[in-house]
């Protein structure tokens, strides 16, 4: 067989493989939670819902599945996809696989304009696309400010830019942290926002909005996979296989920034997925960013979703937050690959 | 044929008021393999980016088939002219295969997955540098050389008309530079490819570009056929370097030996012992360039006009007797041998094949014996192992001479031994 056809096929075997999971996946989260629903129950309410869409029959009542759970799963789903194809374009752009939204300073950043929006009450005014605008504003600001320290005769060099990322970060960690000190009865509210969660009193709501922004980060950074593939060979090789280094820049940020902003305007920052799942899907599956960005948004759904079945489901009533649970699994693994990747860089120079 | 690439007039560089490149014009026709050289700082690398789109220029402008490079999309100019780098560093595990189809890049459509064809076309790249068995190898296992020649099947690939190499051999071992090289030249002859490459080893240049342009200070100084610009004058005036240039018998090609600074003529002070050297055939190499290293005026005869001894005579400004090439030693010649060799302080013998054409230098030695000159006689240790007689084509008149000359004189085993002998009997340091 050929290697392209090859990589399609692989990419519909892995595409149906992972799909499938997260359907498994899906089906568990929708068990989990402080009421115990069994899967009879859970069949007979789909059964009835699907019956009143046919009959067009209208029902007031609340549906713990329908209102509270699938909403919420499906808001994790969208997240997760965002935030691990978001890494796995952003670990292409950087050639590192240690970048992630979290590490970048992006999720960090957006934390910022979110919190402002509430502290300052510019959404009072009811559009529920203020709080992401201003998470994208300083998301980008973020971004920029990341970049310039990076940035040294034109060339982005790695070790600078996760340290110039970490170091941006903890600015706006601080600035926002002084900002809720000037105002502590929204501290409730923002908190969420530090830990990351996907308790919300409204999900359907949330989800109109995250669906719509995953739908365009994840087909953004697929138009853009095999420029990718080509950038992975640095900046100069990449303008002379024909791609436009700046552009491409610009739009693989823009757009992760964008993602990550929506995502965190509505679960707060959840570190890791960006990093775990992208790094294992690499090394399962290959470089090629066509498979790498479409495996690792599911991939992504699927740790998410599971993620934030445990945070409902390890002490019930009580909820974990889920960025909690993304950290203590995603920690670890981060110092693994930092300490193998620096032993085989020491291995690689001459 | 009209040039494939032509740059013209172009000044470019980092700073505006200190352009790298001052006024550079070069032409560059299908099928021609042109070698830029120059030394460090000089521009070449440059030279390169600005032709590839890597550097705007400040003046001038680069023509692709007649167009500005920089009136072409991205990915037109991809489809047309390949860059091969020093070395790429890939910081994922992609197959060799993968890397070469990124070479297909240009052709493809967006959003479209690569298709057969496209992968033939990087099959046969890899096949065409002799790697196709590393297809499914990780790039970041292969060796230097190898992944060097992945790197010009990516280039292959985009099917390019111009090739543009910078330094594409330098982090690579002899047998690989040589390899690469020639499969450049091959694939310029073989494909129409206007090659351009960057080279950083004069001899490598010289021996597979068709051409060479020599750069100094942004400038191009010198271009044209290897032989007529490969010259000890422009190493001197370009690199500050002396050189010792030779035509390689095998090529024809120029190549050049680097000469340390003991050749510097005034380095022999007046007051310096005078030491005659008797050699031929090749054997008088290193006694001659010692002796100059350590500083003693030097006289040489008589050898043989073509031999290498004698072309290191002249190399090295050693006044020395000629005698025609292949010619038995003339009577004039002899004597103008034996005056050199009573005006000399001390006599070198060194262990040569006798013949006809050179007994009489013997003859010469023994002269000098007779007036109690200092004779020292090196006999390397090749002719220790009885093999004197199969050196001496003479029928024993020759070893017969020898004997009796190593009988008087000090024989000292190897160079280094004939300056200790020389120290010792002229009393100096």
């Amino acid at each position: 067989m050929t290697n392209s056809s090859r990589l399609g096929h692989r990419m519909l075997v892995a595409g149906v493989v992972l799909l499938v999971a997260l359907f498994v996946c899906i089906a568990i989260a929708l068990r989990v939670g402080a009421v115990g629903i069994g899967y009879g129950e859970i069949l007979r309410e789909i059964g009835q819902s699907l019956w009143n869409v046919l009959t067009r029959h209208h029902d007031d009542s609340t549906s713990i599945i329908f209102d509270l759970r699938l909403p919420r799963i499906l808001l994790a789903a969208f997240t997760g996809a965002v935030l691990a194809a978001g890494g796995a374009a952003l670990q292409g752009l950087l050639g590192n696989p240690l970048a992630e939204p979290y590490t970048v300073g992006v999720s960090s950043g957006c934390v910022l304009g979110a919190s402002m929006a509430v502290v300052l009450g510019w959404d009072s005014s009811g559009a529920g696309w203020i709080i992401p605008l201003c998470a994208f504003g300083t998301g980008v600001v973020a971004v920029a400010l990341v970049f310039a320290f990076a940035r040294r005769a034109g060339r982005v060099d790695v070790n600078t830019f996760l340290l110039s990322g970490i170091i941006v970060g903890a600015l706006f960690w601080a600035i926002t942290t002084f900002l809720l000190t000037a105002r502590t009865d929204d501290l409730g509210r923002v908190f969420i926002w530090f830990a990351g969660s996907f308790e919300t009193p409204s999900p359907w709501g949330y989800l109109a909005m995250v669906d719509r922004a995953a739908v365009v980060t994840l087909g953004g950074l697929y138009w853009f996979s095999r420029d990718l593939n080509a950038y992975a060979l640095g900046e100069e090789t990449a303008r002379q296989l024909g791609v436009e280094p700046e552009r491409l820049k610009a739009w693989v940020i823009g757009l992760v920034t964008f993602g990550t902003a929506v995502t965190v305007a509505s679960a707060g920052v959840i570190g890791f997925v960006g990093l775990l799942v992208p790094h294992a899907m690499r090394r399962v599956l290959g470089a090629d960013h066509r498979m790498l960005l479409v495996t690792s948004a599911l991939g992504g759904a699927c740790l998410l979703v599971l993620a934030d079945a445990l945070a409902r489901g390890l002490a019930p009533p009580r909820e974990i937050p889920v960025g909690v649970i993304t950290a203590a699994v995603g920690a670890p693994v981060f110092l693994y690959i930092l300490t193998r990747g620096s032993r085989k860089a020491a291995q690689d120079r001459p | 044929m009209s040039a494939q690439l032509e740059i013209r007039k172009v000044a470019a560089g980092y700073n505006r008021a200190h352009p790298v490149l001052k006024d550079v014009s070069l032409q560059l026709e299908r099928g021609r393999f042109i070698g830029l050289v120059g030394p460090n700082g000089s521009g070449k690398s440059t030279l390169v980016r600005t032709a590839s789109r890597g550097v705007k220029p400040l003046r001038g402008r680069v023509l692709l088939a007649g167009k500005d490079i920089w009136s072409y999309s991205a990915r037109d100019f991809a489809r047309r002219v390949a860059v091969v780098p020093q070395e790429i560093s890939v910081p994922f595990d992609l197959s060799c295969l993968e890397i070469v189809l990124l070479g297909r890049h240009p052709h493809v459509g967006r959003l479209h997955l690569e298709t057969v064809e496209d992968e033939s076309v990087a099959l046969s790249a890899l096949d065409v540098v002799g790697v196709l068995p590393l297809a499914s190898r990780s790039i970041r296992e292969v060796s230097g050389g190898e992944r060097q020649r992945v790197t010009i099947a990516k280039a292959l690939a985009q099917v390019p008309e111009v090739l543009l190499l910078d330094e594409p051999t330098a982090h690579l071992d002899v047998a690989q530079q040589t390899a690469i090289l020639s499969l450049v030249a091959d694939l310029s002859r073989e494909r129409g490819i206007a090659v351009l490459a960057v080279l950083h080893d004069l001899n490598l240049a010289a021996t597979w570009c068709e051409q060479i342009a020599v750069m100094d200070s942004g400038r191009i100084v010198e271009q044209g056929a290897p032989q007529d610009v490969v010259t000890e004058s422009l190493l001197a005036k370009v690199w500050q370097a002396r050189m010792w240039v030779r035509r390689n018998p095998m090529t024809g090609r120029p190549y050049m030996l680097p000469m340390p600074p003991l050749f510097e003529p005034d380095r022999s002070d007046e007051g310096a012992p005078t030491v005659h050297v008797v050699c031929g055939g090749g054997s008088g190499g290193p006694v001659l360039t010692m002796l100059m290293s350590e500083g003693y005026r030097v006289t040489c005869g008589v050898v043989n006009i073509g031999d290498s001894d004698e072309e290191l005579c002249r190399a090295m400004n050693i006044p020395h007797v000629a005698e025609a090439p292949f010619s038995p030693i003339s009577p004039p010649r002899a004597a103008a041998n034996l005056k050199m060799a009573l005006d000399a302080d001390a006599i070198v013998l060194t262990d040569f094949c006798l013949g006809p054409g050179n007994v009489d230098n013997l003859r010469v030695v023994m002269e000098a014996l007779k007036d109690y000159k200092r004779v020292i006689s090196l006999k390397s240790s090749d002719s220790d192992s009885g093999a004197e007689t199969a050196q001496d084509y003479t029928d024993g008149q020759g070893s017969q001479w020898l004997a009796a000359i190593r009988e008087q004189a000090q024989v000292v085993s190897n160079p280094p031994a004939v300056l200790d002998a020389l120290r010792a009997q002229l009393g100096r340091n």
